[in-house]
């Protein structure tokens, strides 16, 4: 299984249009920022209406504008992890991660509380307020709450641009733990090439609100070289923004 | 004091504590209305009810004598109804207080309840719940220092309130007689040194209330 | 909804408001209350019949609303449970009259009101008249509102008798209402100010009293009663009348500085 999207909205200066589908891997959206990418997050997770299109998760049709359907974020099933984690200032640890699952037993949602503070390491931390943990426990929270669930599938906004690079290697290997262990499509924004090269079993290369490249990395970025002009200086914009971040320059290979 | 003196204090105290409790269930649900919800005349309700901030109170005390006397609007058919009229009752003290108080609640509970993050508010649709579970368990409990604030300053406006309540509720003294009709009566009849002690009583009590809203403000979360 | 089970809601709603209202109605099986709204400045006097009142006619409890003649008016024309008004000035029991809330044939006036001339306590201008007012040294002068205050009509009448319109002209400081012209004497704001009596009078200890204007020198500043339409008792409101202007009642007005009527 896996999703499929295939989405138009349109601003007065801008507009998205994009038709991609992955399945039960890790896929990669890279690009500029302002490209769409988390605008199109929000059209799969049901928070922002496209104009038109059709987004399909796991063999479920979440959006269809033709049909009329438009299944609100409660009913997508889809696990979101903010850029920001956006977890609740108010509540535990225990607290946010429990509120992940409104519909399940109290003593089930107790269990997979405790199976995933296990798994994310956050043990000891129960009754802490999110203002009292470190950045890396709270993108472990983000992912717990996220997880507690089970969704059908798990959409991550940049969470890892704000916190320094061993805790991003911790949470990639995370990343890849889940998405094996579950077996559910995991998508990932990133701006980080490193990242994007090390995670991605697919890439999705947005610029300007389009696609214009999918597929493996090694493939992708070969691709991207060699479409039209008008592409290829969309290109030169993700690889100079590569070379602004002052890290080693993106090597195509 | 003498009774007459403590029964302003007690009813002030009485309808300011009535008149708050109604504002903080009204004025969050509307603050919540307007801050969240996008609906035809949004503005309109807006307006409608900030309009006792700016008006005079006298003004506000003559709409709801308008409406609420036994020949207002709404007044004739409670009349009709009941042979009741809310005029010259404490409860029409209540509704005075309610009415010029609400609009400082719905300020500064909106305001509040707008500054709650929209992730946080979409995490939770994402999470499953429904609307009125994230306002109860998430935007309200986020936004509750505003919400706090709104209260006692609704508090203070109500313990203050005159203009409003002197139309609607009247002047009468051991009926609706609050500190601000009695102070205002002391001194229309030449009694100052029972309306100083007076004036005294309901500056400390208003400035208490101004002190806690302030420091709950400063706090933090 | 059906027709009974509107009828039934209805019912419901009228016994929750019954509940309401009884609960918080203490006199609800006491004694008959009569309800008079009277202008702020009548609140001694009035306080001091009522228990007269209340003395002698025990199944009658007199409930009183002091305000400003104005909002009395607008309280009576909003359906206000009132029994009696009187107002400060002719001007608005003549509204409410006019409007039909008075019963008609009802109207008494009671009392009149002189109109003096008060400098500040602690003034040491020589004004010792009216005519004091045309010195230079007399700045500003404190008056109702000729337009909407009767006291400021009546101070306007009394410098056209005594021919100081003009040299008072630019003197005039007009106030909202005549208790705030006698507030900015008090206050030691303007150097004179020309107010009623009886105001006058409950600020002894910040101004003084330096004449009394004539009778022929402005149209009598009377102060009217009478019953409202709508009245619960009006024979208990022709009563409380019959009691203010009676000797004990007249009695009672000049005490507090007020001409009783003549019979």
């Amino acid at each position: 299984m896996g999703i499929t999207l295939k989405i138009k909205k349109y601003f007065k200066d801008f507009s998205l249009d994009v038709n991609w589908e992955t399945g039960d891997e890790l896929t990669v959206l890279f690009g500029y920022s302002g490209a769409g990418k988390s605008l199109t997050f929000q059209a799969i997770a049901g928070i922002s209406k496209p104009d038109e299109g059709c987004i399909e998760v796991n063999g479920r049709v979440v959006f269809d504008s033709a049909r009329l359907i438009d299944l609100p974020p409660q009913k997508r099933s889809i696990g979101y992890v903010f850029q920001d984690l956006a977890l609740f200032p108010h509540m535990t640890v225990k607290n946010n991660i429990l509120y992940g699952a409104p519909d399940i037993s109290s003593t089930e949602r107790a269990g997979r509380a405790a199976e995933l503070m296990d798994m994310f390491r956050l043990a000891g931390l129960e009754n802490r307020l999110p203002s009292q943990i470190s950045g890396g426990q709270k993108q472990r929270v983000a992912l717990a709450r996220a997880l507690i669930r089970r969704p059908s599938a798990l959409l991550l906004d940049e969470p890892f641009s704000a916190v320094d690079l061993p805790i991003r290697i911790e949470m990639r290997n995370y990343l890849r733990h889940i998405q094996s262990s579950q077996k559910i499509p995991v998508i990932l924004i990133t701006h980080d090439p490193d990242e994007a090269i090390e995670l991605a079993d697919r890439m999705i290369i947005y610029s300007s609100g389009k696609v214009i490249g999918v597929g493996a990395p090694e493939d992708v970025l070969g691709t991207v070289s060699t479409v039209g002009s008008e592409r290829a200086a969309s290109t030169n914009i993700i690889l100079s923004d590569t070379a602004l971040t002052g890290r080693p320059v993106f090597s195509i290979r | 004091m003498d009774d007459a003196a403590l029964f302003s204090v007690r009813l002030s105290l009485q309808v300011a504590a009535v008149a708050t409790f109604f504002v903080a269930i009204v004025g969050v649900g509307a603050a919540y209305l307007l801050a969240r919800r996008h609906f035809r005349g949004r503005e309109l309700l807006n307006v409608l009810l900030t309009l006792p901030l700016v008006l005079p109170p006298t003004v506000t005390g003559y709409y709801l004598v308008v409406l609420f006397g036994r020949n207002g609007a709404i007044g004739r058919l409670i009349y009709e109804w009941t042979g009741w009229t809310l005029m010259f009752t404490w409860y029409a003290a209540v509704l005075a207080s309610f009415v010029v108080a609400l609009p400082l609640m719905i300020q500064t509970a909106r305001s509040a309840i707008e500054s709650v993050d929209r992730n946080v508010v979409n995490a939770s649709y994402m999470l499953g719940h429904s609307e009125f579970v994230t306002a109860v368990r998430v935007v309200l409990p986020m936004a509750r220092r505003g919400i706090a604030t709104g209260i006692v300053l609704s508090f203070a406006r109500a313990m203050g309130e005159f203009g409003a309540t002197i139309m609607l509720a009247g002047n009468l003294p051991g009926k609706t007689d609050t500190m601000p009709l009695a102070i205002y009566s002391l001194a229309g009849s030449g009694d100052w040194s029972k309306a100083n002690s007076m004036v005294l009583v309901l500056t400390i009590v208003s400035g208490v209330f101004l002190y806690l809203s302030n420091r709950n403000r400063k706090g933090t979360a | 909804m059906s027709k009974n089970e509107r009828a039934r809601m209805k019912l419901i709603a009228r016994l929750i408001l019954l509940a309401v209202i009884l609960g918080a109605s203490p006199v609800f099986a006491g004694p008959a209350e009569m309800t008079v709204s009277a202008a702020i400045s009548l609140k001694n006097v009035f306080e001091e019949i009522g228990r007269l009142y209340e003395a002698r006619h025990e199944e009658t409890r007199v409930v009183f609303n002091f305000g400003a003649s104005g909002d009395l008016v607008r309280q009576i024309e909003g359906g206000a449970p009132v029994d009696i008004f009187a107002s400060a000035a002719e001007k608005d029991l003549d509204e409410a009259a006019k409007k039909g809330f008075i019963i008609a044939g009802s109207r008494t006036d009671f009392a009149s009101n002189d109109l003096v001339l008060i400098v500040p306590k602690a003034s040491k201008a020589a004004i010792k008249d009216f005519e004091g007012l045309s010195q230079p040294a007399v700045k500003r002068i404190a008056v109702g509102d000729p337009g909407t205050v009767p006291a400021g009509r009546y101070a306007e009448e009394i410098l056209r008798h005594y021919r100081l319109t003009a040299a008072t002209k630019d003197k005039l400081i007009f106030a909202q209402n005549v208790r705030q012209a006698l507030d900015y004497v008090a206050r030691g704001e303007v150097d004179a100010g020309i107010v009623y009596k009886t105001d006058a009078l409950l600020r002894s200890k910040e101004v003084k009293i330096e004449a009394v204007a004539p009778e022929s020198s402005h149209t009598p500043a009377v102060i009217p009663i009478a019953v409202v339409k709508g009245t619960n008792s009006e024979a208990a409101a022709e009563a409380f009348i019959s009691l203010v202007v009676s000797p004990e009642g007249k009695k009672i007005l000049q005490k507090y500085g007020f001409k009783a009527a003549a019979p």
